[in-house]
Formats: structure tokens, sequence, C-alpha cells
């Protein structure tokens, strides 16, 4: 069987629709050619981001920040809106550090909290004691790809999908409900279990580009083995059921 | 009416680093970059009503700079291909050998991309660097997916050609 090498674009750049990755994903396992292809592709989708990604942890001048400032009203600039990173970009590696965990164990309070104030579907619940996606988060995360155009401004949307030095696909979510919730959550054999969450107030009913909870990326950096998925990583994860 | 335009603002800030990305994509250095950024921004302020909220902010900024970049062009007319240099060295030898390695990298990958023409940069930057998908990208400049799907082709051999000095795509 014939691939064009459009097709082969289209699969790194994630455009394919599942069935089809699946099987350009199957293909490419079993001819090594087509796979150098597909690495190609990538590789230039890499060396772009790697060209120009730096700019995001530039700070920005004053003159555009001015522009959007009312004269009374100068915020001093939160560090994430200095270094908001693209939610596919690779990131800076940051320690795990004893004042994240501490807020690890606060958050996990704050995410009971939030499962039992949501009704009528919690966004989490607690199954043989462990904290779990509830069932519209669980959706979310079995079927949303983070390049769907539907993911930009759903009440739930997930961010960077990755494997986990533990063997399992972990994906990072945030959530417009009480406020705003985001979190880590990891697939095991049986359900999404959550491993943070915390509440991310300030975000006046939309989402901060591209931005990320630090308690969260600090989760990420401590579990993540490699690199982030790319798009069509992220849609060969999906199609074997985030195994 | 004044807190849809605070709150438009305040995400108009967050997205300045990736407004910024953009321009250096476009543009054929970092100060013309800002200014393309500024122009867009001074644009978006005096039309804020033109974007419906609930709709994705950075593709409707991204159209903006687009046309204002288009505009730019033009205006440039026949005016001499000259690629400004580069702040070359500014980060070399931070750490050694692989770090000068992206260094170079990256530089050939910039000056390959001022060499494609416009409305190839347009397709790289917007789907490659921004990460939109086709159908937005092809929106976004007015064009049939399959027309955006083969200036993207176009301009990845192109940089690949840039990424392996030897010319080695096969």
């Amino acid at each position: 069987m014939e691939i064009s090498d459009e097709t082969l674009m289209a699969y790194v750049d994630g455009e394919l629709p599942s069935a089809e990755a699946k099987r350009i994903a199957e293909a490419i396992q079993a001819d090594p050619a087509l796979a150098a292809k597909v690495q190609r592709f990538r590789n230039v989708r890499h060396a772009l981001k790697r060209a120009y990604d730096n700019v995001l942890s530039e700070p920005v001048p004053d003159r555009l920040r001015a522009l959007l400032h009312d004269v009374e009203v100068r915020e001093a600039p939160s560090p994430q809106e200095s270094n908001v990173v693209a939610f596919d970009a690779p990131r800076p590696r940051r320690r795990f550090s004893a004042q994240a965990l501490g807020a690890l164990a606060a958050c996990l309070i704050g995410g009971v909290l939030v499962g039992r104030l949501s009704a009528p579907e919690p966004m989490f619940v607690t199954q043989s004691g462990q904290l779990r996606a509830g069932a519209a988060l669980t959706r979310v995360l079995e079927t949303r790809l983070a390049s769907a155009s539907e993911n930009a401004n759903a009440d739930l949307r997930v961010g960077v999908s990755f494997r986990a030095k533990s063997g399992e696909i972990c994906r990072t979510f945030e959530g417009r409900a009480e406020g705003g919730v985001s979190g880590l959550a990891c697939r095991d054999a049986r359900a999404w279990s959550i491993r943070v969450a915390t509440a991310t107030p300030g975000q006046h009913g939309g989402y901060e580009q591209a931005g990320a909870d630090p308690v969260v990326m600090n989760m990420v950096d401590a579990l993540i083995s490699g690199e982030p998925f790319d798009a069509s990583q992220e849609q060969a994860a999906r199609a074997n059921h985030w195994r | 009416m004044a807190a849809h335009g605070d709150s438009v603002r305040r995400e108009l800030t967050a997205l300045l680093p990736r407004l910024r990305r953009f321009g250096r994509a476009l543009t054929r250095n970092p100060d013309e970059a800002d200014d393309l950024v500024q122009t867009a921004l001074e644009r978006a302020l005096r039309n804020l009503d033109g974007w419906t909220p609930g709709t994705r902010l950075d593709a409707w900024m991204f159209r903006i700079m687009k046309n204002a970049w288009i505009d730019e062009v033009r205006s440039r007319s026949v005016r001499t291909r000259v690629l400004a240099p580069e702040e070359e060295g500014a980060e070399v030898g931070a750490d050694g050998a692989a770090a000068m390695e992206l260094h170079l990298e990256a530089q050939r990958v910039r000056r390959a991309m001022k060499e494609l023409p416009e409305e190839q940069r347009l397709a790289v930057a917007l789907v490659l660097i921004e990460g939109l998908s086709y159908k937005e990208a092809a929106d976004m400049l007015d064009i049939p997916i399959g027309t955006l799907t083969s200036r993207l082709a176009r301009g990845r051999a192109a940089i690949e050609a840039q990424l392996t000095p030897s010319g080695g795509a096969s």
C-alpha cells in the first residue's frame, strides 16, 4: 500500500482521523523506510520549535506591555505571563520541590472539596480510597486530543500528554468549574487516577492562553519520561486506549 | 463594555510572548517582529468589537498580524532583498559543542524561513510553529485545505534542506 508524503505529514501534524492514524502507525511499525520518513518530518517540526520557542521566555518589551495597560492599572508581570509556553512545546525542566509537595497535599484536599461541590456531575470521585476522574472528566481524558479545535474553549480541556517513568500515560487538564481547576491524571488499568488537582483562580471565565498551573507543571516534570507527546503521538496513544 | 475590554487586554497580555514568536517567524529580525506586534495590537485595540468572545483570541490576533504584515510587504514594493543580520554569537559558547550545534541549527532554520515565499512562510508559521489545525490555518488564509497542505509541504522541504547541510533529503 502506497502512503503519500502528504498523508505522512498530516499524521505527524495530528490531522488524521483516529482510525487512519492507527492504520498509519501500524504501517510505520512494519516499514523502517516509512518510519525514517516520519522521523524526518518530525525533525523539521522540532527544529522549527527550537528555532523560535526561545522568544517565549524573553522579557516582553515595555512598549508592547504598555499598549495593553490602562495608565493607572499597571500590574506587575506575573511569572506566568512572561513565560507562557505553548501546550505542545517542550518545557524547561524544573525540580520537584518540597514546596510543591506541600502544595500537592493541600491541593488534593481542595480537589476532594471540588468533587463534592460540583453537582450534578462531580469532577472527581473517590473509589476505594483513591481519587479518580468523574464521568465527564473521564470522557474528556479518554477521547479529547489537545489539538482538537473544540479543546480550545471547552469547559473541560486537556493540556499535555506524556508517558510517565512508571510506564503509565498521564494527561493534564483544566476545567472552568468552580472558578477554575487544573490537574494531572494518569491512566491505570481501570481508570484515570488524579495525581494532583489545584484551584486556578483568576481565570475570568476564560483560560490563560497556553498557561499552565505551576503546581501541575512541577508534577509533570517529576513524572515525565522523555518529552511530552506531539500531536501524532497523542493520537496514537488514544488509538491504543492510553496503554 | 469596559469590563469586557479589560479582560481582553489581560488575555492579550498573556498572549504577547506567542505574538512575538509569530512575528519572529514572519519578519526578518526581532525589531521588525516587535514593530509588527505593536501595529497589530494597535489595530486590535481600535477594533475590539471585531473579536467574538468565546472564539479563539490567538487566531484573531494572528489574522490581524498576518494582514498587517502583508500590507507592510506590499508597501515595501521592490526593495532589495537584504537579509538583516542576526545577532550572531549572542548565545554561543554557553555550554559547549552541543549548545553551539543547536544554536547553528536554529540559525539555519530561521534563515531558511526568511528565504521562503511569503505564502509558504505563513503556512509553516501558523501550523508548525503556532500549532493551528489545517482547517484553522486555511480559514485564516482564505485558501482551500489542499492549497494549505501543499504550501506546507514545500515549506517543510525547503527547511529540511537546510537542516541537512549536505542537502541529503532522500
